[in-house]
């Protein structure tokens, strides 16, 4: 086996990894869009009773779309598993770090 | 022995989210090194960490739904208002992130991951994301938690 394929994921892993991506993201963004534009956040709450449950079952939900998606157009195939690694990382820290910012100083 | 269905619940979530946590980090261990004996034990505990995040979050949410309004206005009272400001409002919108995370795991462990020393890493570096995160939001309970208990004994000490 060459190094090329020992370190090759499969196209649904890598759509589902960059979904896993965007989703953590866009999380932080609804997150601090909703506590800054109280009609943002009322229409939330008008679809499944509380806008943290309704931002709960849109991440889900995005999730598996964008995954299965992604996989089926087999985006971002040929991406090395270590740079994959590595944006998954920065994308979870740059979320994280950002609520943590937005509700301390907002 | 007076345990309330909101202390069961509340106990439950944190339980769920440890157990999850726990899960991710058998993972982790197992995926350090590899082998074809180990492939089913990192499918057993890939499945049983989104299982546990997912428990986690319904108890959870039923918990902050119907409980939670009435500490969270404790708390805003009390010497400690940034324990709901900052890390109620962290907590609650990052738990998503880790409950993605956790459905992730068994999907990324269904490479072959003796073979794949890229796949090994990508699994690697998910399960210790679910831990870190998962860890953060533990800590966050327990200082909402302290939130309350200071609150409440402010306010007994002030009725004296």
């Amino acid at each position: 086996m060459n190094s090329q394929s020992s370190r090759s994921i499969s196209p649904a892993v890598t759509g589902f990894v960059l979904a896993a991506c965007a989703v953590v993201l866009l999380n932080t963004a609804i997150s601090c869009v909703k506590d800054a534009y109280a009609p943002f956040k009322d229409f939330l709450r008008s679809i499944a009773g509380h806008d943290w449950t309704t931002q709960g079952l849109f991440d889900l939900i995005l999730f598996i779309v964008l995954g299965v998606t992604f996989g089926r157009l087999k985006i971002g195939v040929g991406i090395d598993a270590g740079r994959l690694s590595t944006v998954l990382i920065w994308s979870v820290a740059i979320a994280s770090v950002g609520l943590a910012l937005w509700f301390t100083f907002f | 022995m007076n345990i309330s269905s909101s202390d069961a619940i509340l106990l439950a979530h944190a339980g769920f989210g440890v157990a999850g946590c726990l899960a991710a980090l058998w993972v982790f261990v197992e995926v350090l090194n590899a082998q074809a004996s180990s492939a089913g034990r990192i499918q057993w505990a890939a499945y049983a960490a989104p299982a546990c995040m997912i428990a986690a979050w319904i108890c959870g949410g039923y918990w902050y739904l119907h409980f939670y309004p009435a500490e969270k206005a404790l708390i805003l009272k009390g010497p400690w208002p940034f324990a709901h400001n900052v890390f109620m409002e962290t907590k609650e919108h990052l738990f998503f992130a880790t409950m993605i995370l956790s459905i992730l795991l068994p999907i990324v462990t269904r490479e072959r991951l003796t073979a794949n020393t890229g796949a090994r890493k990508l699994a690697l570096s998910v399960a210790a994301l679910v831990v870190v995160t998962g860890l953060a939001i533990e800590g966050a309970g327990a200082i909402i938690d302290h939130g309350v208990k200071v609150a409440l004994l402010q306010s007994s000490g002030s009725a004296k």
